[in-house]
């Protein structure tokens, strides 16, 4: 890799806080989205009944689940 | 349930019903758009799955410049964010297609709208009601998989029902136009 000319040979960022941080409100709204999908589906297996209703639905909790522990991850990556 | 989960025109479905079934209704076949309309969004699906592969490269070459870094719990953080959206795109396009149904029962159709993750529609006209079923079938990709739109006319309140990429409109126009015509004639006797 040859010199770089826009910055000074000694400078360096730590990335990671700024994108830390971005994550955990990015995974804050993902989660919103999450319950909201959950509740959908509830909705929806009320408006059109099938047998495959219980399987969608545990689908939309084990979604809601990871996204919640993924936001957990997250915060406890922050500290 | 396999059945249910993955089929597009089901005739006599058991253990399916609707809110406001009456006692006395029976569905006789439940519709939804053609399996082939589930492509696009499967080949996008596959492209966000395979994504992290390169995001991961391009972190590498970051991380290596030596000007910026980014830890590697964030990167894991990013990868299982990424992931976790990528399946919550797909099963949100599948709900779309499983919930956007189109019923027939012995006494009415029903039209389930699931557009977004927060609109729902559904409308219905009585078979009696019904006046008029065109199929249209446009263009290449529906003429090579034999799948296009059924529009209903009714004297309801609702006007129009619209059926969209439905496979084999063809036959579905003709099921719905014998209903119709037995519904008038059960009346007519």
């Amino acid at each position: 890799m040859g010199p770089n000319l826009l910055l000074p040979s000694d400078f360096s960022f730590n990335l990671s806080l700024v994108v830390d941080i971005f994550m955990i409100v990015v995974l804050f709204f993902y989660n919103i989205f999450a319950i909201l999908m959950t509740r959908q589906v509830k909705l929806l297996n009320r408006s059109f009944k099938t047998d495959a209703a219980p399987l969608l639905l545990f689908f939309a909790i084990v979604h809601l689940f990871l996204s919640l522990l993924v936001l957990l991850i997250a915060i406890i990556n922050l500290l | 349930m396999l059945k249910t989960l993955v089929r597009s025109f089901i005739k006599n479905p058991e253990k399916a019903g609707f809110e406001g079934e009456d006692n006395d209704e029976n569905i006789l076949y439940i519709f939804r758009r053609a399996g082939i309309t589930n492509v696009p969004w499967l080949i996008s699906s596959l492209f966000l799955f395979l994504l992290p592969v390169f995001f991961n490269t391009f972190i590498l070459e970051v991380n290596s410049g030596g000007h910026f870094s980014i830890s590697a719990g964030t990167i894991f953080v990013i990868n299982l964010f990424w992931y976790i959206f990528s399946s919550g795109y797909m099963f949100e396009r599948f709900l779309n297609w499983f919930f956007n149904v189109y019923i027939i029962t012995n006494k009415r159709i029903v039209d389930m709208d699931f557009n977004a993750l927060l609109h729902r529609k559904i409308s219905e006209a009585p078979l009696r009601n019904i006046e008029d079923i065109t199929y249209s079938v446009t263009g290449t990709i529906q003429t090579l998989f034999d799948f296009g739109d059924i529009n209903i006319q009714t004297a309801a309140e609702q006007r129009e029902l619209e059926f969209e990429y439905i496979s084999n409109p063809g036959k579905v126009q003709d099921i719905l136009s014998d209903l119709v015509s037995a519904k008038r004639r059960s009346y007519g006797s």
